[in-house]
This record gives structure tokens, C-alpha cells and sequence, in this order.
């Protein structure tokens, strides 16, 4: 930010977002008293969320079939989560603004921890994302849900449950985790580094996974950090297809979107593969480089934080000082390796192997 | 007289043994500070005058070493917007480094490669003691 945006940025009428927040609240409780269904409890370790869906089956679908894994047996949740299909009969769009904010403050992120509220407006989608500590209760309004992209299926709530970590010492984290015997590493690393097809490269090699994009990491103030399942795909790129074939007739969106990655559902595949939850023992962050060999060395707490803090931060909205402490924390608490894949993913599973079952 | 001070409002940092790494919330940047550079910014949590700056590390690595590397490291974490340049008229007090090592040349790398990320996806973090953008306190923005 430059000092003359600072001199000259206006400040959001935050009593005006907060009753916004409360009135769009009020609402989707009544919409969902109405026509919702109770579709089910999900519970990613220390936290759990009751989902209440408005809309078609379709949508049901796209919003749950990632969760399958998460599925818990009913009883008090943590969270109740209300997803509304606006253009489902007998729900209607979310409240209207009664004023109209300046230039982008419309589709930015309000956070107000004093007050336990987080409201953000997507333009693009015309679909609101709401929390509130204090009633326990989450809103997912799209305006319409078939305009709601594809990729958005492999994690669904994700904004919503990492609003849900502010405050508590737990925290979403872009990585992935695989393991045995109920331990394990958290795999760290930006698109490209090799995380993802690790993590599928291992999971046919028996070992069991929490998940490949987004994990949630609880940072005990005793005893080790745990990686807890959260969503239950594994995700492709061509060249990650190329070498691991095995996969091709698993793909559940073989009609996704130009550039999306290919993905697959391990509750439908490989159940036995997904796990609730992993202790871990380090972090692996991986690079691929053309040297031809793979290898694993011991590597600085500095770049674990880079490879976990900046795209968990910026691809789950919000979060700053907090979230930083927390992967600052998870990044001193646990060993960190850097791992080099020269060679075949079933060589980079080979060299996780001793750090893994050691 | 031009200070320079952490833009806190856009930034979190984590400082480890030889390595400051910086995140700049509102960019979707991050950075990587070795060498002298995570002694020199952590005295930049108070507003700093560049003379103030430079006699710091001049007495651990000498005139030329300040005169070579403090201005580049400034220029580039103001630009990156992880400093802020203001008008400080009160400072005297010249701070000192003290080193846990060898001096070695401040050195700053930033990554931009996850910026598109944040492009359409701001993030205001409301205060209602601190307003809105978070302003650093008593300070005459430049």
C-alpha cells in the first residue's frame, strides 16, 4: 500500500457490515427453515459443522461429495453451515445492501474479530460468505449455483472453516499429509513442486493420506501437531496423469473447466487410503529439478514457512498476524527436509519412507 | 526528515536464526530477508532515520557497507511495500545491530509467483480501535 492509498482510503461503516451480517444471517435461518434439508455432520478434528442445504440435488452434490470423507455421526456440531442456492425455488438471493460501498471495500474480506464476524461478497458469483462466532452459524449464499465454477468442488466451506480457526489453536493449511500407522509428514509446496503427485505416487504405494490441497493442521500445547482430513480428493495435471496411469479411470471431472486439474474422490476409489487424521513427525517441502536424482536433506524452519504461510494465506482469505504465528509455530515445532525429485514419484515415496516409518 | 518504519498493516513476519520471511498480506507477496538484512528490519519496528540506519551499520560493517547495500535494501522493501516512508522530526537515539555473527551484506529476495492469487482477493482485516486500512500510530505519512 502506497501512504497516499493510506491518506486517502475511506472507512467501511463497520456498524453498517455488521447489521448487514446479522440481517443476512436472520434470513438464510429462515429460508432454511422453510425448504432445507439437513444433509448431514462433518468433523474435521477439532472442529465439526452441521450443513443445511437449499437447492437442487446437483448442488447437494458439488458441495458434499469432497466431504465424504469428514462425514461424523450426528450430534452436537460446532457449526451450523447454511448453503443456499439462490435461484432454487423458494429460496431468493440474499438481502440487498442498503447502501452502496465505494470501489473495491464491496468484495473484500470484513473481518471483525471483536465483534466475531466475517462477511465477504463475491462479485463474480454474486454469493455472500458469512460467520459469526457468536451464534455458531456460517452462510454460504450463492446468487446462483450454476454459476458457481467447478473448481470449487474440490473444497467446499473452505473460506468459512478457516474463518472458523481464528482464535483457536487450530488452522487450515495448504499442504497435503500421507503417513502409516497414524503418523506421518505434511507435503508443503506451491502448484508445481511435486506435492500433489507425491501424494498420489504414495497412496498407491499403500501409504494413507488426510488429503492433497488443504488439511487441517491443531497445534496441540502438548504432544505433536496433527494433520486432520478435510476434504477427500486427489488432484491432476496432465504430466501428474502421465506418470501415474493408474489413476486415469478414477477422474470425476472428466468435463471440468479449460486449465483445471483432473480430480478424483478417494471415498469412492481407494477408501481404505483416507485417514481422519495423521500425527506429524515433519515437513517435507518438495521441489522437482532436472538433476536426476531425489534425495532428502535436512532443510531450514524458514522454508517450511514459505512454502506453508504465503499461498495458505492468500488462496484462504484473511487471517494476517494470526495465521502467521500459527505456521510460524507449526514450522519450529516439527523437523523440516527438503525433498529434490530428479526421479519417478515412486523414488520420491522411497525417500520419504524412513522419515515416515522411523 | 524521512524515517522508515514496518508497514505493519500489510505485513506479518516470522524472524528465524538467519532468515526474516515477510508476507505482504495486501500484495500476495513474499520475501526472504538473509545476510545483515533481519537485523537491520527489526530495527525498523520504530520509525528510523536513514542516517540513523546507516551509522548502525557502518559501525558493524564498516562506511562502505552501508554506503553500498542499506540504500538498495530500503529502496527495494518500500517498493515491495513491506516499508513505510515517513516524516519523523523526534528521533535522536541511534540505534545499534548487534549482530550474532559475521557481517554479511543485507540481501532481500522477493517472490511474486503467488500474486495473482491475492489480485482478486483483498482482504480487509477490520479494527474498530485501529480504522480502516490499520494506520501506524503518530506518524505523518509521506
Amino acid at each position: 500500500m502506497t501512504a497516499g492509498a493510506l491518506a486517502t482510503a475511506s472507512r467501511p461503516d463497520l456498524d453498517a457490515w455488521a447489521a448487514y451480517a446479522e440481517e443476512a444471517l436472520d434470513a438464510a435461518e429462515v429460508v432454511a427453515a422453510r425448504t432445507a434439508a439437513r444433509v448431514g455432520r462433518y468433523a474435521f478434528g477439532p472442529v465439526s459443522i452441521a450443513v443445511d442445504i437449499v437447492g437442487a440435488p446437483e448442488y447437494r452434490r458439488r458441495l458434499l461429495q469432497a466431504l465424504a470423507g469428514a462425514v461424523a455421526d450426528d450430534g452436537k456440531a460446532d457449526y451450523r453451515v447454511i448453503a443456499i442456492d439462490g435461484a432454487a425455488p423458494g429460496s431468493g438471493l440474499a438481502p440487498r445492501l442498503a447502501w452502496r460501498p465505494p470501489g473495491r471495500e464491496l468484495s473484500m474480506l470484513h473481518r471483525m474479530p471483536e465483534r466475531g464476524l466475517s462477511i465477504r461478497y463475491h462479485p463474480e458469483l454474486g454469493s455472500w460468505r458469512i460467520l459469526s462466532v457468536e451464534r455458531r452459524l456460517a452462510v454460504n449464499w450463492a446468487a446462483d449455483a450454476v454459476a458457481v465454477p467447478d473448481w470449487e468442488d474440490g473444497f467446499p466451506f473452505r473460506n468459512l472453516i478457516h474463518w472458523m480457526s481464528f482464535g483457536a489453536p487450530w488452522s487450515m493449511v495448504h499442504a497435503a499429509a500421507i503417513g502409516r500407522n497414524g503418523s506421518g509428514v505434511l507435503l508443503a509446496g506451491a502448484g508445481g513442486s511435486g506435492k500433489s503427485t507425491t501424494t498420489a505416487a504414495a497412496v498407491l504405494a499403500g501409504y494413507a493420506t488426510v488429503g492433497d490441497d488443504f488439511v487441517l493442521v491443531s497445534l496441540p500445547e502438548n504432544g505433536a501437531p496433527q494433520a486432520h482430513l478435510v476434504y477427500d480428493c486427489l488432484r491432476f495435471d496432465e504430466r501428474s496423469l502421465a506418470l501415474l496411469p493408474d489413476y486415469r479411470g478414477t477422474i470425476s471431472n472428466p468435463m471440468r473447466s479449460a486449465g483445471q486439474k483432473s480430480q478424483m474422490h478417494l471415498t469412492e476409489h481407494l477408501p481404505d487410503r483416507l485417514v481422519r487424521e495423521l500425527a506429524l513427525k515433519a515437513i517435507v517441502v518438495p521441489h522437482v529439478s532436472r538433476s536426476g536424482t531425489t534425495r532428502l536433506s535436512p532443510a531450514a524452519e524458514a522454508l517450511a514457512l514459505k512454502a506453508i504461510l504465503p499461498s495458505t494465506a492468500f488462496l484462504l482469505s484473511g487471517g494476517g498476524p494470526e495465521l502467521t504465528a500459527k505456521l510460524s509455530s507449526l514450522s519450529r515445532r516439527l523437523p523440516v527436509y527438503a525433498l529434490e525429485i530428479g526421479g519417478t514419484p515412486a523414488e520420491a515415496v522411497a525417500a520419504l519412507e524412513p522419515l515416515i516409518t522411523g | 526528515m524521512v524515517a522508515y518504519v514496518i508497514n505493519s498493516a500489510a505485513i506479518s513476519f516470522e524472524r528465524f536464526d538467519s532468515e526474516t520471511v515477510i508476507v505482504n498480506f495486501e500484495r500476495g507477496t513474499y520475501l526472504s530477508l538473509t545476510g545483515a538484512a533481519p537485523d537491520i528490519f527489526q530495527l525498523m519496528t520504530s520509525p528510523q532515520p536513514l542516517v540513523n540506519l546507516a551509522a548502525a551499520v557502518a559501525a558493524v560493517g564498516g562506511e562502505a557497507a552501508a554506503a553500498a547495500a542499506l540504500p538498495d535494501m530500503l529502496k527495494c522493501l518500500v517498493a515491495e511495500g513491506c516499508l513505510l516512508e515517513v516524516e519523523d522530526d523526534g528521533l535522536a537515539v541511534i540505534p545499534t545491530l548487534a549482530l550474532a555473527r559475521a557481517f554479511v551484506p543485507p540481501q532481500v529476495q522477493a517472490f511474486h509467483d503467488l500474486q495473482e492469487l491475492i489480485a482478486i482477493d483483498p482482504v480487509h482485516d477490520a479494527d474498530a480501535f485501529d480504522g480502516w486500512p490499520h494506520r501506524p500510530p503518530s506518524l505523518t505519512l509521506s
